[in-house]
């Protein structure tokens, strides 16, 4: 019994339309998806809602202000419960399955993980919260909206060893991506300008008890200690800290200058200093008043300043995708490089200027807390 | 001086962990991985209760140590003895246990979230002492919790019927069931003494370090480490192998990096079953099937 020619192109078609990867939305006069993987679950979770909200925020505001050339914006996020493996395994849904034009994403190692899946679909990898300075090299397809930390260490560096006047500091370090780049380039700079690393300890992401890291800290006697985290193993050190008599000047990256700091070490929290893109939730800019508003209305609660990198990120997509030339990835690439000079965006979070290579250099400040806020210390 | 003194409160609390595990592994031959599972859900649930719903503290662990009984007995009724009473292997158990394990874990994410939560209590905010032999009033709390379960163990063991009955299937399990020395109550009996020590090493932890799901791998880990290195089944053994591998610990992190804490536990295991596979202060035994 043979199978006839009609059945058979209907068959070909159901099985190349199960195979063949969906056509990126931007050829299409559809909406426009965009893709996050973000941790919504596991040990990152408190910190990937705030992302995942900044980036609802973001895509609301520019549907509501019409889209990008009439066509809105469809955002799908993918929980990667805070792990690499799932990290991957949801970009490839986002780009070959929903048709995602960019793919947002944070935390350095899943960064570098997508990173290459990105070079191989073509497709647009926003790193709006990894810091490692790695993710520099991680191919043409990832752009970077958020200072490395690279570029936070050496300016904290020069704060230590000038401003503080102290030439040896202990780190204390998370054993990822998250932690090592940013003590390596931390210590290169300190190194250059004639301070010292007296102590570093590393420790891996299941320990919350690192009361004998600060211990061999406490007793190389360093007078600044500087947290290499992340961000939910902040508060700990501080208390741990206080409980071994470690009694130092506490200061810190981005990466764990957020409210799970101040909200789980309390009074411990006061006087930490940390290195942040200009912007904080009292900033007088109207933007950020107006972002920080809207944030509260729609999620009842106060922004971090990963949620305003994510709120960013939506923007950038937006304008890339409006100025390019035709639908094609190169096209793409082209328009997210575009983002720069006289086109550059002004986020809440900084200036987003991308140099050749896709990453940014934004301004900075030193913050301190006070009275369990940040707030400026000094310009950068 | 002072890292052997922070390290036999650190020792304190593995004591709990493992005279606990030895006492259910000893007694009933089962690898209680699920022993985990009770460790992270009293430590939640004491979260929940004294935390959230600010219960005072004795009610809270009171409470929590019903629950952690009612927890062990139930693994014991509902999974092991059907699967004894089928003739499963033990690995087959073990398994099971460790499915339990897990599925607890994943059941406390879903109900509680990922995030790291924490107990707050003066316990952990006040100090005892000075300068250099300056101690938080909570691990001072352990080791004198600690002290306190272990003497009511002793005397539960040797002055109860069914503490006897135990040490009977604990010293030989097939003898004692032959003779009909112990009834399936005697088991029921172990788990639930053994969940209570468990919880009550939850709750504390959940006010010094914090919780998140997958801590009871830390009970699990160090208590059975502790456990082996002292000689399972014998309390005095458990107690030494916890102090030991507390000491060992705080002193080794010291002097090498806090980097190797879990490679240095298991290395002390290691070198001590080379030269001892029964454990430091246990009889030798044959082996068990495992």
């Amino acid at each position: 019994m043979g199978i006839s020619t009609r059945k058979l192109a209907l068959a070909i078609a159901l099985g190349a339309s199960l195979v063949l990867p969906a056509a990126s939305s931007l050829a299409q006069g559809q909406p426009l998806t965009i893709g996050a993987v973000l941790p919504i679950t596991g040990t990152s979770a408190r910190a990937g809602i705030y992302w995942r909200n900044g980036l609802e925020l973001g895509v609301a505001v520019i549907n509501e202000q019409g889209g990008v050339k009439g066509r809105h914006l469809m955002l799908k996020v993918e929980d990667n419960a805070s792990v690499v493996e799932r990290s991957v395994t949801a970009y490839r849904k986002l780009v070959d399955t929903d048709g995602a034009v960019a793919v947002m994403a944070g935390i350095s190692g899943h960064v570098l993980a997508l990173a290459p899946i990105a070079i191989d679909t073509k497709t647009i990898l926003i790193n709006a919260s990894g810091q490692s300075p790695k993710i520099r090299t991680a191919g043409p397809y990832t752009f970077t909206i958020i200072n490395d930390a690279s570029v936070q260490a050496e300016q904290m560096a020069e704060y230590v060893f000038t401003k503080l006047n102290v030439p040896e500091v202990g780190i204390i370090y998370t054993e990822t991506d998250t932690g090592v780049g940013p003590m390596m380039a931390f210590e290169a700079a300190f190194t250059k300008l004639g301070g010292k690393v007296v102590a570093k300890e590393g420790h891996g992401l299941q320990n919350f008890d690192l009361r004998s890291h600060l211990r061999r800290i406490k007793s190389k006697n360093p007078k600044v200690v500087l947290v290499l985290t992340h961000q939910e193993f902040a508060g700990p050190i501080l208390q741990q800290g206080n409980e071994v008599g470690l009694n130092v000047q506490w200061v810190g990256l981005s990466t764990v200058a957020t409210s799970t700091l101040l909200n789980s070490a309390g009074k411990l929290a006061e006087g930490f200093i940390a290195i942040l893109p200009e912007w904080a939730p009292g900033n007088a800019s109207a933007r950020v008043k107006d972002f920080v508003a809207a944030y509260r209305k729609r999620f009842n609660s106060d922004p971090d300043i990963y949620a305003a990198h994510f709120y960013d990120a939506a923007f950038v997509v937006a304008k890339a995708a409006a100025q390019a030339t035709d639908a094609s990835p190169e096209a793409f690439r082209a328009a997210m490089l575009g983002v720069r000079g006289a086109n550059a965006i002004e986020g809440v979070a900084g200036r987003i200027d991308f140099n050749n290579q896709g990453w940014v250099r934004k301004p900075q400040e030193i913050v301190i807390v006070r009275n369990g806020a940040y707030v400026p210390l000094a310009k950068q | 001086m002072q890292l052997s003194a922070n390290g036999l409160l650190r020792g304190a609390f593995y004591v709990l962990l493992a005279v606990s595990f030895g006492l259910i592994f000893s007694s009933t031959r089962t690898f209680h991985f699920a022993h985990g599972a009770t460790f992270s859900l009293a430590g939640y649930l004491f979260y929940t209760l004294h935390q959230t719903l600010g219960w005072p503290i004795g009610v809270a662990l009171a409470i929590v140590c019903g629950v952690g009984a009612l927890y062990g007995i139930a693994l014991e009724m509902l999974l092991y003895r059907p699967l004894r009473l089928g003739r499963a292997p033990a690995f087959v158990i073990m398994i099971a246990s460790l499915s339990a394990f897990f599925i607890t874990e994943v059941f406390l994410a879903a109900v509680y979230g990922d995030g790291l939560l924490r107990v707050s209590h003066s316990f952990s905010t006040n100090f005892v002492g000075t300068g250099e032999f300056r101690f938080p009033l909570l691990r001072l709390v352990i080791a004198g919790t600690s002290l306190a379960a272990l003497v009511l163990l002793f005397l539960w063991l040797t002055s109860t019927r069914a503490g006897v009955k135990v040490r009977a299937l604990a010293s030989d399990p097939e003898l004692a069931d032959a003779l009909g020395m112990v009834s399936q109550t005697t088991r029921y009996w172990v788990f639930a003494v053994g969940s209570v020590m468990v919880s009550v090493a939850g709750a504390f932890y959940a006010t010094d370090l914090g919780l998140v799901p997958h801590m009871g791998i830390v009970a699990l880990l160090y208590g059975s480490v502790a456990a082996m290195l002292g000689g399972i089944g014998s309390i005095a053994g458990g107690v030494a192998g916890a102090m030991i591998l507390g000491v060992s610990m705080d002193v080794g992190m010291y002097f090498i990096s806090g980097q190797w804490q879990d490679a240095l536990a298991f290395g002390i295991l290691i070198l001590v079953m080379l030269f001892r596979p029964s454990g430091l202060f246990a009889r030798r035994t044959e082996a068990m099937e495992v």
